[in-house]
């Protein structure tokens, strides 16, 4: 019957690993996740830029940074450290916020565990996106949260207002 | 996908989805699997064909029950996207790193170029 080699047999609980090889020494690709210089660089994807990013790297840490579209629109998020074994794996989850670092109330969370590994010079970057429950994919997908980027605060204040109304 | 996800937020229908990925079955199969009243069971079918999760075949005196693939299609078109988004992603982090190291590059000439 159903045999998408993607979907997890629990379907409310998806997920999805994607890796990529860099050549660069691991503490060099750790250190390019985990300090704000660095990620104000490269996390956004084009034509987003992120003009705010503070870290506070410990385990219950808050990651906070606004990422900022070419209108000028911009979108808060909030990651929390789960685990952090330098350099080799950085667990936390992710969840949108106000640009004070209060999450957004009914905002689902996903859980993302990077796992770095060198060989011979080249380190792999492995990132494991995890989706807990149908109710958190549902919001993910209603917020569009792939086109992620693309999201604008009136919609997310429109979508919290109507969670807030049920 | 919306609906589809939002039909499985209540955990009998969901159990129904995965019970019907490994296949098509009967309203009887389902209650008995489920261990509901087959009223409930019905309910929550009624409620999975209406958001066109699951579609029904009469046969002979019995109803069959099938998953329909379109949400599903779509639920894993939207995940690939989302996968997408970490491609992207790591192609701009690449492309930052190169950049890193023709930089720690230029500055260790220009310290060995004092030194002489």
């Amino acid at each position: 019957m159903f045999d998408y080699l993607s979907l997890s047999p629990r379907i409310g609980e998806q997920e999805f690993v994607v890796e990529r090889q860099f050549t660069a020494p691991r503490t060099l690709m750790f250190q390019v996740f985990t300090q704000p210089e660095h990620l104000k660089r490269w996390w956004a994807p084009q034509p987003y830029t992120i003009p705010v990013c503070t870290i506070d790297l410990r385990p219950g840490g808050i990651w906070h940074y606004c990422m900022r579209s070419p209108e000028g629109q911009d979108q808060w998020a909030r990651s929390v450290y789960r685990e952090i074994v330098p350099p080799e794996k950085l667990t936390y989850t992710t969840t949108f916020a106000d640009e004070h670092a209060n999450p957004i109330e009914g905002m689902p969370e996903h859980l993302t565990t990077l796992i770095f590994t060198e060989e011979a010079g080249k380190t792999s970057v492995t990132a494991h996106v995890q989706f807990a429950s149908a109710a958190a994919l549902s919001v993910a997908v209603d917020i569009g949260m792939l086109q992620g980027m693309s999201m604008t605060w009136d919609y997310l204040v429109e979508y919290v207002q109507e969670l807030q109304a049920r | 996908m919306k609906t589809l996800l939002a039909a499985l937020t209540e955990p009998n229908r969901l159990h129904i989805v995965e019970l019907l990925r490994d296949g098509p079955l009967t309203v009887g199969e389902i209650t008995e699997r489920l261990g509901l009243q087959q009223p409930q069971a019905s309910k929550h079918l009624k409620v999975l064909s209406e958001a066109a999760i699951v579609e029904v075949h009469p046969q002979a005196n019995r109803r069959i029950y099938t998953l329909r693939r379109e949400p599903f299609q779509e639920l894993e078109a939207w995940l690939h996207s989302f996968r997408r988004l970490w491609e992207e992603r790591f192609d701009r982090l690449d492309d930052y790193i190169l950049e890193l190291q023709a930089t720690e590059q230029h500055t260790s000439n220009r310290i060995e170029d004092t030194n002489v």
